[in-house]
C-alpha cells in the first residue's frame, strides 16, 4: 500500500499521476452527469444518518455537481465551506505537484503554515456548529 | 618557548557548530489532503490530520525538529486511515444499494432522518 501510495523512482510517479488524473476526470464527469440528490448510489453520509445533524461535509456532493453546473448560489445552500475551500486546494495541489522549481514557497509558508492549519481547524469547528443551529 | 605562542586552531569546532544549525528540510505537514478528507471521507480522522498539520509547523518553528517529524507521520497516518475508510464506506454503500440489501433498519433510518438529504 506505502509503495502504490509513495513511489520512488520516475516510472512508478508517472503512472500514479496518470492514474489519478484519468480517476479525477471520472469523477468529475460522474458528478456532472448524474445528480447526488435523485441518485441513491451517491454515499450519504454517516454521521448525518445516525445523528440527524450535518457534519461540516454534508451537501459536498451537491455542491461538486452544482459548481460543474456553474450554479455557484446552490453550491453555496448545499455547503458554503466547499465553495470557499475549492480554489485553496486547487492552490494546494499547484504548489505540491506543479511548482517543481519552489517559486512560490513563500505563497506555501503563508496558506499552508501554521496559522492557515489553526484557522482552517476553527473554521470548520465553527461552520459545523453553525450550520446545525438553524 | 615558541609553543607559548601557538594557539591551536579553533576551525573545526566552529565547523561542527555550524553543521548543527543547519535546520533539516520541514516535513510536509498534509494540510490540503486532510481538509479534502474532512469533506469527502471521514470527518473525525480528518480532523485529527488538520490538528496535527498545525502542530508540524508549530514544532518546527520552534526547533523541535524531531518531534515536528512525529507529527507529520501522525498527520500522514490519519489522513490516509481516513481516506481508507472513506474508499471502504463507498465501495460499501455501492454495492448495498445496488444489489437491493440494504438492512431494514437503515431504510426506517433514511426514511425518518434524512429525507431529501444526501451527503
Amino acid at each position: 500500500m506505502t509503495f502504490i501510495l509513495f513511489p520512488v523512482n520516475k516510472g512508478a510517479k508517472i503512472t500514479l499521476s496518470v492514474i489519478v488524473s484519468i480517476m479525477f476526470v471520472a469523477v468529475l464527469i460522474l458528478f456532472y452527469r448524474f445528480d447526488p440528490e435523485a441518485e441513491l448510489l451517491f454515499p450519504k453520509c454517516p454521521f448525518l444518518l445516525f445523528t440527524g445533524y450535518e457534519c461540516p461535509g454534508c451537501g459536498s456532493q451537491r455542491a461538486i455537481h452544482s459548481l460543474l453546473h456553474f450554479k455557484i448560489g446552490a453550491a453555496w445552500r448545499y455547503n458554503a465551506f466547499m465553495v470557499l475551500v475549492v480554489p485553496y486546494l486547487f492552490l494546494g495541489i499547484y504548489l505540491e505537484y506543479f511548482d517543481r522549481r519552489k517559486r512560490h514557497s513563500r505563497l506555501k509558508s503563508l496558506f499552508f503554515g501554521r496559522w492557515s492549519a489553526m484557522t482552517i481547524f476553527i473554521v470548520i469547528i465553527v461552520y459545523w456548529v453553525l450550520r446545525n443551529l438553524n | 618557548m615558541e609553543d607559548q605562542y601557538f594557539t591551536p586552531p579553533p576551525v573545526p569546532e566552529q565547523k561542527a557548530e555550524a553543521v548543527e544549525e543547519i535546520p533539516p528540510l520541514k516535513p510536509n505537514n498534509w494540510l490540503w489532503q486532510s481538509i479534502v478528507v474532512t469533506l469527502c471521507c471521514c470527518v473525525p480522522f480528518g480532523i485529527a490530520g488538520i490538528v496535527y498539520a498545525a502542530k508540524v509547523d508549530v514544532l518546527y518553528f520552534n526547533g523541535r525538529y524531531t518531534e515536528a517529524e512525529a507529527a507529520a507521520r501522525s498527520a500522514r497516518r490519519w489522513t490516509l486511515a481516513a481516506f481508507i475508510i472513506g474508499i471502504i464506506a463507498a465501495v460499501l454503500w455501492i454495492t448495498v444499494m445496488s444489489t437491493g440489501n440494504m438492512p431494514q433498519y437503515m431504510e426506517k433510518i433514511i426514511e425518518n432522518n434524512a429525507s431529501g438529504y444526501n451527503f
